[in-house]
């Protein structure tokens, strides 16, 4: 037998209502029970009088006078727009961000912690940014709903109509899709077999013997399955962009994930220390007629800079991607 | 079967409105809230007890409606009745709803 049930059942209504009104809802929703209870007292004729009346949250919603809302459903739909176009920047810059804290102090020892580094640093970074574009957008709207219950609405005029849009539905274009696709996988292709089969061979040639090689080997080696995998995403993804030839949230997060995957395996791994070998930088440093450790800084410089504009243009791609998705899905409804 | 939920909601919906008329038709004399509620189901006007309750409150604070409490018999009861306001307010409902039948019936007889 459940205790009280009458007396929980009338608080969780009351509790819900302003202070004003509690204790008379209170007394009158005793009253009203006790006369649907009539002379029954049985726990099953409690419970029915109590299912009856129904949930107490919706009871509750009826005797208020005032609809409330965060976000009333006329403002929603902007509210809804500004949210997607604050978090794509929002995530955008966080992710440029965080690629740029990595190129500036990695910390990890093996290829492998440091992609799970990165990637965990680069997904806790958007996650926060996201939850933060939450909040802002949804203070604001709050802050303007309740700025315009206190004012008057104003008059809505025929000059507040927006501008047609001009372009048609953006779509992608399949052809350019497949050349891409061709062209990137040709580059896979070579990329992957030069690295897997050909390594030993990679180097500073004299006179057709080579005297010093590009990297420290079994650094590459250390990296070759991440590159496979990160090609091999964005091959198939790439194959999806052609296929399906129209942005849709599935295959914008897909393009997306795929993008940093493979942009964070780039830097991290043209950023690992040691990559290059110590021989070559000692071999261009006599070409040169510099000190080795001039040109490795030289180097690393040039990688930092790479790494940057890296990160600038995938952001840039991710945002455009993502402003075309939410187009063409506009379109689409 | 989504057509049987789609059917039963427009009932719902267009009795909706009537809702208000039929109780403040009822409450010429002071009732309380159950003895409303049984006085309607006898003339076969379903209100659920959870609407029924808010509503007569909500309109007690628009004064459409005046009550008292009477704490005379062993269970306390809040009566409801009309306001002389809400007397005015009976009549002029009551007369859009004479109209309103009037131009259905208007509406239904040329689809025929």
């Amino acid at each position: 037998m459940m205790k009280n049930v009458i007396e929980r059942y009338v608080y969780d209504v009351t509790r819900r209502l302003p202070e004003e009104s509690r204790e008379e809802v209170k007394k009158e929703l005793f009253a009203n029970i006790d006369d649907m209870l009539g002379e029954s007292r049985t726990e099953e004729s409690i419970e029915k009088v109590l299912l009856e009346l129904g949930e107490p949250r919706l009871l509750a919603t009826k005797y208020r006078t005032k609809e409330r809302y965060l976000i009333s459903p006329a403002y929603f739909d902007d509210y809804i727009r500004v949210l997607k176009l604050v978090m794509i920047i929002l995530v955008s810059v966080s992710f440029f961000t965080g690629v740029i804290d990595l190129v500036i102090s990695p910390n990890s020892v093996t290829p492998w912690e440091m992609v799970g580094e990165v990637i965990s640093k680069l997904f806790g970074n958007m996650f926060t940014a996201l939850l933060s574009a939450f909040a802002w957008v949804t203070v604001i709207f709050w802050g303007i709903e309740k700025a315009q219950e206190k004012s008057k609405r104003k008059e809505w005029k025929l000059t507040y109509l927006p501008e047609l849009p001009r372009n048609n539905s953006p779509k992608i274009s399949r052809t350019g899709a497949i050349v891409g696709l061709v062209i990137e996988t040709i580059f896979a292709v070579i990329f992957i077999t030069l690295l897997v089969n050909y390594l030993d061979n990679v180097g500073i040639y004299e006179n057709s013997t080579m005297v010093a090689p590009i990297f420290n080997n079994e650094i590459v080696v250390a990296f070759i399955p991440l590159l496979i995998l990160s090609a091999s995403i964005s091959i198939v993804v790439s194959a999806l962009k052609a296929y399906y030839a129209q942005w849709s949230i599935k295959l914008a997060s897909m393009y997306s994930i795929s993008k940093i995957f493979a942009v964070v395996i780039a830097i991290v791994f043209i950023n690992y220390p040691n990559l290059f070998s110590v021989l070559m930088f000692e071999k261009i440093a006599g070409y040169l007629e510099i000190s080795a450790n001039q040109v490795a800084n030289g180097f690393s410089t040039g990688i930092r800079i790479y790494s940057i504009i890296l990160g600038i243009t995938t952001t840039i791609d991710l945002i455009i991607t993502w402003v075309k998705t939410f187009k063409s899905i506009n379109y689409s409804e | 079967m989504s057509d049987v939920s789609l059917l039963s909601n427009l009932i719902v919906e267009l009795r909706r409105g009537t809702q208000i008329i039929a109780v403040l038709s009822q409450l010429q004399e002071n009732q309380y809230g159950y003895s409303l509620l049984q006085k309607l189901e006898e003339k076969q006007i379903s209100i659920e007890a959870g609407t029924l309750y808010p509503l007569m409150r909500r309109l007690e604070s628009q004064d459409v409606l005046i009550s008292e409490w009477d704490t005379t018999e062993s269970r306390p009861r809040k009566y409801y009745k009309l306001s002389d306001y809400g007397k005015e307010i009976l009549v002029e409902l009551k007369n859009e709803w004479y109209k309103l039948v009037a131009e259905m019936d208007a509406l239904f007889k040329e689809e025929i």
